[in-house]
């Protein structure tokens, strides 16, 4: 039987439907958690515990009425700390912000809450969603709840770390070149970054405009498919919002992938990744065989170009972003933030535009390369989480490529989910990047999958 | 990732602070360094010519969505 504080969001709310359960029953087992493994996983920079249980005492008397607010009514979630919450402290991570009381609530919270989630907090991340992990921050680094030895990955550490120890039923992230699909990888979760316009991102402080996305993280693929039911749709005030009908996430997510024609991307990781990662990439490609779906094999730009150019774009914007501030007070700032966004400074505006120009190119390239596939399958990561000694390098991102930067660079969905192993015990996953805009059928496809290999639903042992 | 850097350090101090930058110590300065020498691999691999008519702020996303980002 698996512990109320590991059931799926989906769940939970299925437990709440029938009354087996009251959102103060959910908001007391992560607080919990939180009061249990916080101190050593630091997960939450910011725990509302009174105001979470106020809202839960409010929820339990609406629901017990039947005034039903929404699909997550009485759901305990967290946001990234850079997601704004009105009159709640919002600090990037960062000894710059370490004060900031924003007035207004990013767009992503009014939705959730509208929709009856109750927040249990703010998730600690990489500084400003790029600098770390660091030890020299106001707060320490997330850790990875499979083994604390180990980085929960980035940026969205926090979110990670806190919904794979039950401290949450879902955590928002942010994605700019895999900061959500990170964290779900190596935390074994699914996560979702969105296609880019889809989610709006009003009220979430940015690392690179272009870039960004909000999405969630959570212990199940059907739990980001309530999500993105209750967060999709036009944002008048963010203009990078897509004015466009969200499509039913849920009303799909149970029909059968028999048919679907999905390209299997192994030339960017096979020859790098892990023998954990291979097998269990290559043994998703035979599940979902299994399932009926056709799996072919695809090549498309090399892996090196997204990086290269989704990279550059970072640096630049984010760079654009912190300029005054770096220059004016850079003690404020973890010594990996200053570092890494100083680069930035070193891109000439040319070669900045001739990265957004290669981007259009990137993204119709792939766009073309799909046309007779569905989506596509890749690994997610080359291993499993790296351990903190291993993770403290100036500049992570002049390794090995990225395999979550292409979707960055296209703005198509890429969706995490959970596909093995290692033989150390820690997760290691794939990822599946759709059609822009066809977030549906990926998040189909990762439900399907996990519904099929219900041995993968395992919980770290805290 | 390790190219062979363009310039000398002591230019890249000058040219650091002609961008702004006012570098803590020499440790921090020699850092900055090594990512500044490394972030040239990345600025190579950009295309030479672009295609004047690529317009940088928009791009296809599929579906008919044309965005401007």
């Amino acid at each position: 039987m698996t512990a109320l504080h590991f059931q799926s969001l989906a769940d939970a709310a299925r437990l709440l439907r029938l009354g087996a359960v009251k959102p103060s029953d959910l908001v007391e087992e992560c607080l919990h958690q939180i009061g249990n493994h916080n101190d050593e996983l630091n997960a939450y920079i910011t725990v509302c515990a009174p105001e979470a249980r106020e809202a839960a005492a409010i929820a339990d008397e609406e629901i017990e009425n039947g005034h039903w607010r929404g699909l997550l009514h009485g759901i305990p979630v967290a946001l990234k700390d850079i997601y704004d919450t009105a009159g709640i402290r919002t600090t990037c991570h960062s000894k710059l912000f370490a004060d900031r009381i924003p007035d207004a609530d990013c767009d992503s919270w009014e939705r959730l809450s509208g929709a009856g989630a109750i927040l249990l907090g703010k998730t600690s991340t990489h500084e400003f969603a790029t600098g770390g992990p660091s030890f020299d921050l106001p707060w320490p680094p997330a850790r990875n709840p499979w083994n604390p030895d180990h980085i929960p990955a980035g940026s969205s550490s926090g979110s990670g770390a806190a919904v794979a120890s039950g401290m949450a039923y879902m955590a928002m992230g942010s994605d700019t070149g895999g900061s959500i699909r990170g964290p779900a990888g190596v935390n074994g979760l699914s996560g979702l970054k969105p296609t880019y316009g889809r989610l709006s991102r009003r009220g979430i402080f940015p690392l690179s405009w272009t870039q960004d996305h909000a999405g969630p993280l959570a212990r199940t693929t059907e739990d980001c498919a309530m999500v993105m039911q209750v967060l999709s749709g036009h944002d008048p005030l963010d203009p990078t919002s897509v004015n466009a009908a969200a499509p039913d996430y849920l009303a799909t997510l149970n029909r059968p992938i028999k048919g679907m024609r999905i390209g299997w991307c192994r030339d960017w990781y096979e020859a790098d990744a892990d023998d954990s990662v291979n097998q269990a990439t290559a043994a998703m490609a035979e599940t979902l065989q299994g399932l009926g779906a056709e799996i072919v094999p695809i090549t498309l730009p090399p892996l090196a170009d997204f990086h290269a150019c989704g990279r550059i774009i970072i640096l630049s914007e984010a760079f654009s972003i912190h300029r005054r501030w770096i220059a004016e007070q850079p003690e404020m700032y973890g010594e990996f933030f200053r570092l890494r966004c100083r680069l930035g400074a070193f891109v000439g505006a040319d070669q900045y535009l001739n990265a957004l120009r290669w981007r259009r190119e990137l993204t119709a390239a792939t766009e073309a390369g799909m046309a007779d596939v569905d989506m596509l399958l890749t690994a997610n990561q080359y291993g499993p989480a790296e351990t903190f000694e291993a993770s403290q390098q100036d500049y992570h991102f002049f390794g090995k490529s990225s395999l979550t930067m292409p979707a960055n660079v296209t703005g198509q969905p890429a969706l995490t989910v959970r596909a093995g192993f290692a033989d150390n015990g820690l997760p290691v996953a794939a990822q599946l990047i759709g059609h822009s805009f066809a977030d549906a059928d990926v998040l189909r496809v990762g439900h399907q999958f996990e519904l099929a290999r219900p041995d993968l639903r395992t919980w770290p042992e805290l | 990732m390790t190219t062979t850097p363009p310039i000398t350090i002591e230019a890249f101090a000058v040219l650091a602070e002609q961008r702004g930058l006012r570098i803590e110590d020499p440790t921090m300065l020699e850092r900055l360094y090594a990512g500044y020498s490394s972030l040239q691999g990345l600025l190579a691999r950009l295309p030479a010519e672009p295609d004047p008519a690529t317009d940088p702020a928009l791009i296809f996303l599929g579906q008919g969505v044309e965005l401007s980002r």
